[in-house]
C-alpha cells in the first residue's frame, strides 16, 4: 500500500516529485513508477496494477515490471509496507527481457541539503594548502567550515610547521 | 531584507556596528517593531579570572548558534549565522547554491557545493560579456525569475589566500531587474573532461536544483514549486565539463535557445 504520511507530492505531466519530510529526501518517479506507487491502494492484486499500466501505457502486460516497480518504491520507502519479497536478478532479467526501454520504472532519489551545507566549506586538501600561503597560516586559514566535517573549521594548526588544518 | 526582517541586539551597544558589517546583501533598517527572527549577541565582560573561561556567545531566537573564548572569532563566523539565518527566513525568494549570470535576455544558473568550480565559470562568462547577478546563490522568486544577489566573486588561488573580487573588474556590470532563468548547468568540473550535456526531465531538474537548497528541509513545499517553475520553462543541463572556457566557447556557438543537444536523459 502507498505510503500518503509526512509526503509533499507534486504532479509534473510526465513525472511526481515526492518529498518525504520525516526522511528528508526527494524522489523523482517517473511516469511507469508513479502509475504503480498510485494504484498502490491494499485491494488491487499485482496482476491487476499490471493491467492497468499496460491499458493506460499502452504497454505489454507484465507482472514483473510491476514487482521492479514495488521493490524500487519500497527501497523509497514510499511503500506503507514492504513490497512482496522477489529475487532481486530475476527482477533484472525480467524487465531485461521485456525490453521497457525508458518506460522501465524508474525512482531518483536525492537528500535534501542542511542548511549548514549550504554555507560555503572548503575541502581538507584545500585548507591544508592555503596554509602554504606567502602570508602565514594566521592570514591565510580563514576558518571556514570544512567540507568533510562541517563542525570542524579550517583553522591555524600549532607547531613550527605552521599551516591551516580542519580542526573543532 | 528578502522579505524577512531580523531583530539585532548585543550587549554592548559599540557592537552593534560590528554586527551590522556583517548582516547579509541588501539588508536594510526595518519600520515596524516586530521582526521574524532576533539575534542576540552577548559579549563577555568583567574581568579575567583564573579557571574561568569567559565565552562570548550568539543566539538565533533562543538557540545557541556560536560559543567562543575570542569575540573576533564569534564575529567571523557570525557572517555565515546570518546569512543562514536569513535563508532560512527569507519570504517570496528561495536561495538556491548557485552562480547566476544574464546572457543573451536569459538568466543563467550554475548550481554546485563549494569548490565545484561555480565562482571560476561566472567569472568567465563575465569576461565574455555577462551581466552579474551572484557567484554564491540564485535568488528566485515565484514566477522563476533569479534576482541579484551581487557580492564581490570569491575566487581561490593556489596557494594563496581567497581573493574577493568586484565584477567590474572582470569589465561586467551588476544586473538590476530580476530576469527569467533560460538555462541551468549542472555542470560538475572535471579536468580534461568534455562537455556533452544530457538535457534533464523537469522532475529530475527539480531534484539537480533542490540538492542545491538550503531551505529544502524548511520548506519543501514552497521549493518544490519555486524550482519546478524554473524547470518548466528552463533548460537544465547536465554532465561533466573541462575549463570554464569550454562553455563559455558553447555558449557563443549557439543561439539565445537553441542550445544543440547530444543526449536526453
Amino acid at each position: 500500500m502507498a505510503r500518503t504520511e509526512d509526503l509533499v507530492v507534486r504532479e509534473l505531466p510526465d513525472e511526481t516529485l515526492v518529498y518525504d519530510v520525516q526522511r528528508h529526501k526527494a524522489h523523482c518517479l517517473n511516469r511507469t513508477a508513479a502509475l504503480v506507487w498510485r494504484a498502490c491502494d491494499g485491494h488491487t492484486s499485482i496482476p491487476e496494477i499490471a493491467a492497468r499500466v499496460s491499458r493506460e501505457l499502452d504497454l505489454p502486460n507484465d507482472e514483473a515490471m510491476v514487482q521492479a516497480a514495488l521493490a524500487q518504491l519500497g527501497k523509497a520507502h514510499l511503500l506503507a509496507q514492504g513490497p512482496p519479497h522477489t529475487d532481486r536478478s530475476s527482477r533484472r532479467q525480467a524487465l531485461g527481457r521485456l525490453g521497457w526501454g525508458l518506460a522501465a520504472p524508474a525512482v531518483v532519489s536525492i537528500i535534501a541539503p542542511t542548511l549548514a551545507e549550504a554555507v560555503t566549506c572548503v575541502a581538507k586538501a584545500d585548507c591544508e594548502n592555503v596554509g602554504t600561503c606567502s602570508q602565514g597560516p594566521d592570514q591565510c586559514c580563514d576558518r571556514r567550515p570544512c567540507c568533510e566535517k562541517p563542525k570542524q573549521k579550517c583553522v591555524p594548526q600549532g607547531g613550527s610547521a605552521g599551516g591551516c588544518g580542519c580542526e573543532n | 531584507m528578502h522579505g524577512a526582517s531580523l531583530g539585532l541586539r548585543t550587549t554592548d551597544p559599540d557592537l552593534l556596528g560590528e554586527v551590522c558589517a556583517r548582516l547579509p546583501l541588501g539588508w536594510r533598517p526595518a519600520k515596524g517593531h516586530l521582526v521574524d527572527r532576533l539575534v542576540s549577541v552577548v559579549a563577555a565582560s568583567g574581568a579575567q579570572r583564573p579557571g574561568l573561561r569567559r565565552l562570548h556567545v550568539a543566539y538565533v531566537d533562543s538557540r545557541l548558534v556560536l560559543r567562543t573564548p575570542s569575540l573576533e572569532d564569534l564575529l567571523f563566523d557570525l557572517r555565515s549565522e546570518l546569512e543562514q539565518t536569513m535563508i532560512e527566513s527569507a519570504q517570496g525568494r528561495l536561495f538556491v547554491h548557485a552562480g547566476a549570470v544574464g546572457w543573451r535576455g536569459r538568466a543563467i544558473l550554475i548550481p554546485g557545493s563549494s569548490h565545484s568550480g561555480k565562482t571560476s565559470l561566472v567569472a568567465a562568462l563575465l569576461r565574455a560579456g555577462a551581466t552579474y547577478y551572484s557567484d554564491e546563490y540564485a535568488v528566485l522568486d515565484a514566477e522563476g525569475r533569479v534576482h541579484a544577489y551581487p557580492r564581490p566573486l570569491l575566487l581561490r588561488r593556489d596557494g594563496l589566500p581567497d581573493a574577493r573580487i568586484r565584477p567590474e573588474e572582470f569589465g561586467a556590470r551588476v544586473a538590476r531587474r530580476p530576469l527569467r532563468v533560460g538555462l541551468v548547468l549542472a555542470a560538475r568540473h572535471r579536468e580534461r573532461g568534455v562537455w556533452r550535456p544530457i538535457r534533464l526531465t523537469p522532475g529530475r531538474a527539480v531534484l539537480a536544483l533542490l540538492r542545491h537548497t538550503p531551505a529544502a528541509r524548511a520548506s519543501p513545499q514552497i521549493a518544490l514549486s519555486y524550482l519546478e517553475t524554473v524547470a518548466r520553462q528552463a533548460m537544465v543541463l547536465d554532465g561533466q565539463r573541462g575549463e570554464a572556457d569550454q562553455i563559455v566557447s558553447w555558449l557563443r556557438d549557439r543561439d539565445d535557445n537553441a542550445w544543440r543537444l547530444e543526449r536526453t536523459a
